[in-house]
């Protein structure tokens, strides 16, 4: 009953009516008509324009968009890496564009796909370079940057490698070193480009998930660009969609998928949205049918086997081709009145092609 | 007690050991216990007193201002390019002091009035010259650097640079008669012994404090492990830093060579050695580290150019190559495990 009544208490709070200004007056970063691009000599080459953007305290957002659209610019220009061609950016109301270095460093932290050569540094060294901005000329580590370098050690699960060597480290475990490094860093922003490039899929839930989790506890905003579609759907508070001519979409990702940008942004000819799955699936114009009958996680499984074929599965009778799935690892192949019996989908694909390949002979 | 305290302690004991033993071992060996009277300012035997005094403790001076110069240009240039082979003599930096030394000495055969040398400004001259043609070709070679920002790139146009120095020098001899050749050849070679007092008045206040001012960049080179971007973007104002860093090599390097000669090794060998003996990248301990080691390294060097026992001495610049090279073999082998493509 309890857990009842907090959700409820939860509810009328969102529903108060300055809760809403409170988010929007409380930005980390907000850009202001921002316009970037390259400028060379008189020439100018605007990639995005007018975006008005923001960033909430704690939340976690994923800037995705198409190979081409812009994001690193984007990336570029907020990290001050580049210079931007007008509007303003600011975190937490100061202006960015005419800060020193070192200014800058207290403000955003930077993660960058850039590999280091790491030498003979250990996790802790690196992880200290975080604390940089905050140490005096010589760069003594206080105790409290000592603090706060074994506490970002410890959020981003390293506890126990302070004194291993960066290059005897996994992928993954450099990638969160360098995180590790950034949160020392102790900045309102923290910008990661593509932190899960070099990561195998059980990694990359696993940094999304951290990522996320950090923005929760330590109230940072984490911007991140990211090719991940289903992850930057599953774990972004909000979403910047790009769009191939620098318009950029924002909002909560949910929000994205059903107000139909995800299509818009990403989707062409050939590929489809998927609403149900929130996945790309590819359009098969001119799929033969075939008749597939069955249920459950089989059913689904040998509808994609047959798919990715160009076959379109139908459950109406409408084909001469029939699959049957009649248990566990069976299936039944009816052609007319042949029948085949298949132990497996290779089975199963292997005479359907044979099958098509021979009408098509025979209609020839 | 840490590793580099008790190493610290070491190569301080050894760097004392083998000031010593340098100023007692010579063609002529002076007891040791000579050689402290002498040091604490107490009558000896009146020759021994002026060996000491005029010869063996400026040269032991002069070993321990170059190595500990030569090792931290090494060091400096290796965090700049970024690479453990990278010295001011790779990059040409070398050669760029020995083409103004040798610009200096073929003019000082043109006009030898002004030029002559052996007088305080003949020194300065080419202290003068060296730096000038040092920090020519690394402004060179770093305006590249900053353009490519490829390694191999960098390194093959500093070789080239190398190459156009040396082969301008090669002309310059040409047209030079034989005395002036054999003062530039001896000059490469490289000497400790041909410092005078009266030249390590403008070698040591240059040196000291030039290495006093790199004790002020360990934070920054540090952060310049992590790359550039990484860098800048903990506030590190890369540009600034790197021009000072090469402004300050140039200038270390520049005199050192103009006065003993173009060091080879010691800068790529150094490093290296302290890096692996301190186990650490923090240039907090390794510029310290690389100080000590290089002082340690060239006092050895100097004992084992005088043979003793025997009259003659080798050419300094031999005996650190021969030293040298076999660590340089050693870092391509070490590195040749990291370096592999799926790692």
């Amino acid at each position: 009953m309890e857990n009842l009544e907090t959700v409820a208490m939860k509810n009328m709070q969102i529903q108060k009516p300055g809760f809403m200004d409170y988010l929007k007056a409380n930005p980390v970063l907000t850009t202001e008509q921002l316009s970037i691009g390259y400028r060379q000599k008189s020439n100018e080459r605007c990639i995005a324009s007018k975006l008005d953007l923001s960033i909430r305290k704690g939340e976690l957002v994923c800037l995705l968009g198409p190979n081409g659209c812009g994001k690193s610019t984007l990336m570029r220009s907020i990290a001050g890496l580049q210079t931007i061609l007008s509007g303003k950016i600011s975190i937490q109301n100061t202006d960015l564009q005419h800060l020193s270095a070192h200014h800058r460093a207290l403000l955003l932290s930077l993660v960058l796909t850039e590999k280091i050569e790491g030498g003979n540094l250990t996790v802790s060294d690196i992880v200290a370079v975080g604390r940089y901005p905050h140490t005096n000329f010589m760069g003594t580590l206080t105790d409290y940057d000592k603090k706060e370098i074994n506490e970002a050690i410890s959020q981003c699960g390293l506890l126990g490698f302070e004194s291993k060597l960066y290059i005897q480290l996994s992928d993954g475990e450099k990638q969160r070193v360098m995180i590790a490094r950034a949160l020392a860093q102790d900045t309102p922003l923290i910008m990661l480009d593509e932190p899960t490039a070099h990561l195998d899929l059980p990694h990359r839930i696993e940094m999304m998930k951290t990522l996320h989790h950090l923005a929760k506890t330590t109230q940072k905003a984490i911007l991140l660009s990211t090719h991940e579609l289903d992850l930057a759907l599953q774990w972004s508070d909000t979403l910047w969609l790009m769009q191939s001519d620098g318009i950029i979409f924002n909002g909560a990702p949910e929000d994205m998928v059903l107000q139909g940008h995800f299509s818009q942004v990403f989707g062409n000819d050939s590929l489809k949205f998927d609403l149900k799955s929130g996945t790309f699936k590819t359009k098969h114009q001119h799929g033969t049918r075939v008749n597939l009958l069955g249920s459950g996680t089989t059913y689904d499984w040998t509808r994609r086997a047959i798919e990715r074929d160009g076959f379109e599965a139908d459950q109406q009778n409408a084909s001469h081709t029939t699959i049957e799935i009649v248990g566990k690892n069976q299936w039944i192949y009816h052609h007319g009145t042949d029948q085949t019996k298949c132990n497996s989908i290779a089975e199963v694909l292997t005479v359907l092609q044979f099958d098509t390949k021979i009408s098509q002979v025979i209609k020839n | 007690m840490s590793r580099s305290t008790i190493w610290f302690t070491i190569f301080g004991l050894l760097l004392v050991v083998f000031f010593l033993l340098d100023i007692m071992l010579g063609s002529v060996k002076i007891p040791m216990d000579t050689v402290l009277s002498v040091l604490s300012g107490a009558e000896s035997k009146p020759s021994w007193h002026y060996i000491v005094i005029n010869f063996r403790l400026p040269k032991a001076i002069t070993a321990i201002l170059a190595g500990a110069g030569m090792a931290v240009t090494g060091l400096q240039m290796q965090t700049l390019f970024k690479n453990p082979l990278a010295d001011t003599s790779i990059l040409g930096i070398g050669n760029g002091a020995s083409l103004g030394v040798a610009l200096f000495v073929l003019a000082s055969a043109f006009m030898p009035t002004v030029f002559s040398q052996g007088s305080s400004f003949g020194n300065m001259g080419i202290v003068i010259a060296a730096v000038f043609g040092a920090s020519t070709v690394l402004l060179c070679v770093s305006a590249v650097a900053m353009w490519l920002n490829d390694m191999v790139s960098i390194l093959i146009i500093g070789l080239m640079f190398g190459f156009i120095t040396g082969s301008l020098v090669g002309i310059l001899q040409y047209f030079s008669n034989p005395d002036m050749i054999k003062s530039y050849l001896l000059w490469t070679l490289g000497s400790l012994s041909g410092v005078t007092w009266t030249q390590m008045k403008i070698l040591a206040p240059i040196v000291i404090s030039a290495l006093s001012v790199t004790m002020f960049f360990p934070k920054s080179m540090n952060a310049l492990l992590l790359g550039e971007q990484y860098a800048r973007s903990v506030g590190v104002k890369v540009t600034t830093m790197r021009n000072s860093l090469i402004g300050l090599t140039s200038l270390i390097a520049g005199t050192l060579t103009a006065f003993i000669g173009p060091i080879a090794f010691v800068g790529i060998a150094v490093p290296f050695c302290a890096r692996l003996v301190f186990k650490t990248s923090d240039h907090r301990i390794l510029i310290p580290a690389s100080m000590l080691c290089g002082a340690v390294l060239l006092l050895f060097c100097d004992i084992v150019s005088q043979l003793p026992g025997h009259q003659t001495t080798l050419p300094i610049n031999s005996v650190t190559a021969l030293i040298g090279a076999p660590v340089v073999v050693a870092i391509i082998l070490k590195n040749r495990r990291n370096k592999t493509v799926f790692n």
